[in-house]
């Protein structure tokens, strides 16, 4: 029972604290309010769990699960999957635009670089010509 | 020079390639009409190098990071197509092909009416061994998944019919591409026709790893069931 209890207090502390970590966030702006709110909710539920878990027996008992730990491991390793999943996608679609990004940036470069060249030869072959035309007026 | 008035530009995407590049822009150029340099984010001074090796008809452009070679021939397969030339040759930069075999792709391009002509190295005693019996192994698994044999799947130096890319266009960035293009090509039943190749093997540590092997037998995968 003893060993029961300092479970129960390391998991309520984590939950704490890990809320604590979200509202930093959050106070950075790191975090948009729902953010906050949907993890807030997460870690309260776990701090309920690890409090009362004989609260939840009869639940447990219809979805076949021994017991509160071990309906946090299932819900954990589901919740860890999805957003893995997730953080996938979202790398490969960001991955795809950089890539894009890139191409653009230096097709866009060089037409800089180029514009800029081809102005420079248009200006000196005016420059050019002005010369020619005022030598050609001081001979005369 | 314009073979039987075609417009002919070679892409030459480089990545760290101050020793070679400017004999591969010197060599190439002689059986192109411009070439198209895509210096990938080099550390060196490849970009630099490659700017004065090049004359006014050419292109070189420069990644602002290290995207991958498949990003590098993407850069340049989309000012070719803007430059509205007929055929586009992919050569490397790291002096592995030689050029003088061009004629010999864009012949074969004409004669065989294909969309695309692979060059294909052929094995000999200096080819790492890794690279022979990793070749092996994606060539037999390209022919089982797409039902096409070429004895060369991951050989850089190719040449395109002008309109292919964009039948073809890839988003793999790294080396997965030269498999990715042919994966497409099968499946949009593109014509494929095969040249044979002679290569030099300057650098036994760069290019395609184990690793890009694994990358691209489970892409090969996955592009057949998708």
């Amino acid at each position: 029972m003893a060993g029961i209890f300092e479970l129960q207090l390391i998991g309520a502390g984590f939950s704490i604290f890990m809320f604590y970590i979200c509202f930093t966030h959050y106070k950075r702006k790191e975090f948009a309010l729902g953010d906050l709110v949907l993890w807030g909710v997460l870690w309260l539920i776990l701090l309920i769990l690890v409090l009362f878990p004989q609260r939840f027996d009869t639940l447990f008992g219809s979805l076949h699960v021994q017991g509160a730990l071990q309906f946090i491991i299932l819900m954990s390793l589901g919740v860890l999957y999805l957003i893995s999943f997730f953080s996938y996608i979202r790398s490969k679609r960001n991955e795809l635009k950089i890539q894009r990004l890139v191409t653009e940036i230096s097709l866009r470069e060089h037409k800089t670089v180029s514009d800029h060249k081809k102005s420079e030869e248009s200006e000196s072959e005016k420059r050019k010509k002005e010369t020619s035309e005022e030598s050609t007026s001081y001979e005369r | 020079m314009m073979k039987n008035n075609l417009k002919i530009v070679a892409i030459i995407p480089a990545y760290n390639e101050e020793k070679h590049i400017s004999k591969v822009i010197s060599l190439t150029k002689k059986y192109v009409d411009f070439v198209i340099v895509v210096d990938d984010g080099s550390s060196d001074k490849t970009f630099d190098i490659a700017k004065a090796s090049c004359e006014g008809t050419d292109f070189v452009l420069r990644h602002p990071i290290n995207s991958g070679k498949g990003v590098a021939l993407y850069t340049g397969f989309i000012l070719a197509e803007r430059e509205e030339v007929d055929v586009i040759i992919t050569i490397d930069a790291d002096l592995q092909h030689d050029a003088s075999q061009i004629p010999e792709f864009v012949s074969c391009l004409l004669e065989t009416k294909s969309d695309l002509v692979i060059g294909c190295r052929k094995s000999n005693r200096k080819m790492p061994f890794v690279f022979k019996f990793g070749n092996f192994v994606l060539n037999t698994t390209f022919r089982l998944l797409y039902g096409k044999k070429i004895n060369d799947t991951q050989s850089g130096f190719r040449a395109f019919k002008s309109g292919v890319f964009s039948k073809i266009a890839w988003n793999s960035s790294g080396y997965v591409v030269e498999t990715e293009m042919l994966a497409a090509a099968c499946k949009k039943k593109l014509k494929i026709s095969e040249i044979s190749i002679a290569t030099q093997y300057h650098d036994n540590y760069k290019g395609t790893t184990i690793f890009d092997g694994i990358k691209i037998f489970i892409q090969m995968l996955s592009w057949r069931v998708f």
